[in-house]
């Protein structure tokens, strides 16, 4: 028997009388690209921030690579390969592109040297075609190239698995078929990767497998067409936005 | 733009230069020894404080408590026999075994929080020593054993100590803010949840920028107290000794490698003429002259001066 890259058990995390995550199980093998999908507010977020230790789990057991992972701090995390984006960017506003992209290779990445680091965010910079960012502040890059600062970010921090919550909010069609290119050129590198992302055109293009969040409990996961024929995942979607790209899938 | 080695280099000559010229150009002019060696005092403070302030962003009120321990270390050791030299390195081992803890404990906390949780250390180091009169005389006070000298030999001793404490102090914070721990206390400062996320093991980092900070503000209280020759607990755990290097600090540059030198300049320059043509000293005259010179430069005098330099 292979062990899962992780291995999320029962976990639940309440806020006051909330159940944001109610009793999720789920694994993700070496190298899968697994869609995160549900409507606003049904605990995408929350779960990533419990996987990556950002949040505690009031319940359950999570592992990464064979090791209890619960209750662990995302620091350690992420330098163990378990790296995030997210939702809304975060770049260090006082650092230019190429050293956003260099304290990741430094701390997660385990870059022996500032200058080495400097070299492989120069070398993802590149790979992200935001190149002509390297001595910017983020305040001067748009959206979609801070978008790509954040993925450069969490290249250079050479995860096994990443997660990517929302990478694409906000940008323009043009934009996010850039961004699939460097979702892909990541995955190709063997990493697993998750992807939160409310459109089903993109989820579908990209993500052979789907875990479906509803009110926060997993409502369904498995492969990505019997999802989208899964009743229950059709219901569950009626009269939000979700429902309108699902249903509505012109393909 | 000088590069990192250079001005390394500029500071340590500079600093060799007055340690050892200052004290024989300043030679019977008690007046001016003073003056400067509580300018490299405080530029110790304010240099250290820069740290843990400047370069991680947590507005710690602490200085002064490290302060008053290293004065209070330094004083009960040379009572005891100790040479001032161990006196010295106990007072700033003491600093940091203090800080250690202090700094796990109380830089979880944030903002305000920690600002006034840093600001009790003080007044609890005040109460012990108070309380602890077997020691530390109490409220009465400690006499350092071996002055009492020839005052102008101490005078000139107390200059040159504290002048090279200084220029310690000063390439500790450039060697910090350039190095692996500099950089992640940089990411810490401007998004620490950010910083978390790329692997910055924040708590650890913000806790060792705490403890090298303290230390020489440890030692600087010890070479106070032997300057002195006299400490009580009134004066060496006074608030002062923890804003006045933040405004110091303030005045020329928050999280510059130059920025404390020149802030601590401004703010003795600035009392000193407050003190001398006002009569009645009021610190509050003080205290408007320097809101006014935040409010102008507001980033400090420092990156004011280099940011208008480089648009013109
Ligand atoms: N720190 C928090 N404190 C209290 N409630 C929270 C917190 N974080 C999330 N919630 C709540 O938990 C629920 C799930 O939020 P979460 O952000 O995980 O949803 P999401 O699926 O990511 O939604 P979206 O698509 O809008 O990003 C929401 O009701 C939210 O209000
Ligand atoms: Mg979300």
């Amino acid at each position: 028997m292979t062990t899962a890259l992780l291995d999320a058990r029962n976990i639940s995390r309440r806020f006051g009388g909330l159940k944001a995550i109610d009793d999720v199980s789920f694994q993700l093998n070496e190298g899968e690209i697994v869609g995160l999908i549900g409507s606003n507010g049904a605990g995408k977020t929350t779960l990533v921030n419990l996987v990556t230790g950002h949040l505690k789990p009031s319940q359950g057991e999570i592992s990464f690579r064979g090791q209890k992972i619960t209750g662990r701090k995302p620091h350690e995390l992420a330098s163990r390969g378990l790296m995030r984006t997210f939702q809304i960017v975060q770049p260090f506003n006082a650092l230019t592109g190429l050293d956003n992209v260099a304290a990741a290779a430094m701390f997660a990445g385990h870059s022996r040297s500032l200058s080495s680091a400097r070299e492989q965010a120069d070398a993802a910079l590149s790979n992200l075609g935001i190149s002509h960012c390297r001595d910017h502040l983020p305040i001067r890059m748009t959206l979609a190239e801070r978008k790509r600062l954040e993925l450069a970010r969490a290249w250079v921090a050479k995860p096994r698995l990443l997660f990517l919550d929302e990478v694409n909010a906000g940008l323009n069609t043009g934009e996010i078929e850039g961004v699939l290119g460097m979702i892909r050129k990541i995955a190709a590198e063997g990493v697993a990767i998750v992807i939160i992302e409310h459109l089903m055109k993109v989820v579908k293009g990209l993500c052979p497998q789907l875990i479906v969040l509803h009110r926060g409990q997993l409502l369904a996961s498995g492969p990505t067409d019997e999802i989208a024929r899964n009743p229950s995942v059709i219901e569950a979607y009626l009269g939000t936005r979700g429902a309108a790209a699902m249903l509505g899938d012109k393909s | 733009m000088m590069s990192r080695a250079r001005l390394a280099i500029a500071i340590t000559a500079i600093g060799a230069l007055a340690c050892a010229g200052l004290p024989l150009i300043l030679a019977g002019e008690p007046y001016l020894m003073r003056l400067v060696t509580m300018f490299s005092l405080l530029l110790v403070l304010a240099a250290s404080w820069n740290i843990v302030g400047g370069f991680t962003g947590y507005p710690s009120f602490a200085t002064g408590a490290f302060f008053g321990l290293g004065a209070y270390v330094a004083a009960i050791l040379q009572a005891k026999g100790v040479d001032w030299r161990l006196a010295l390195a106990a007072a700033g081992l003491a600093g940091g075994v203090l800080a250690a803890p202090v700094g796990y404990g109380v830089l979880r906390l944030r903002g305000h929080y920690f600002a006034v949780a840093s600001l009790m250390l003080g007044t609890i180091l005040k109460e012990l020593t108070t309380g602890w009169s077997d020691l530390t005389g109490g409220g009465m006070g400690l006499t350092i054993a071996g002055a009492g000298g020839d005052p102008e030999v101490l005078a000139s001793f107390a200059l040159r100590i504290s002048l090279a404490l200084a220029v310690l102090t000063v390439l500790l914070g450039a060697a910090i803010k350039w190095s692996r721990l500099g950089f992640g206390l940089d990411c810490i400062r401007m998004n620490e949840t950010a910083a978390a996320g790329i692997g910055v093991d924040a708590q650890k980092l913000k806790t060792y920028a705490f403890i090298l900070s303290s230390i020489p503000a440890a030692v600087a209280g010890a070479v106070y107290a032997g300057w002195i020759g006299y400490i009580d607990p009134t004066d060496v755990y006074d608030v002062m000794w923890s804003v006045k290097p933040i405004v110091a600090v303030l005045l020329g540059g928050v999280g510059t490698i130059l920025g404390p030198v020149v802030g601590a300049a401004i703010f003795v320059a600035l009392e000193e003429i407050v003190w001398r043509n006002v009569l009645s000293f009021s610190a509050g005259g003080l205290g408007v002259l320097i809101v006014l010179l935040l409010l102008i430069l507001p980033a400090g005098v420092l990156p004011s001066f280099v940011s208008r330099k480089a648009r013109s």
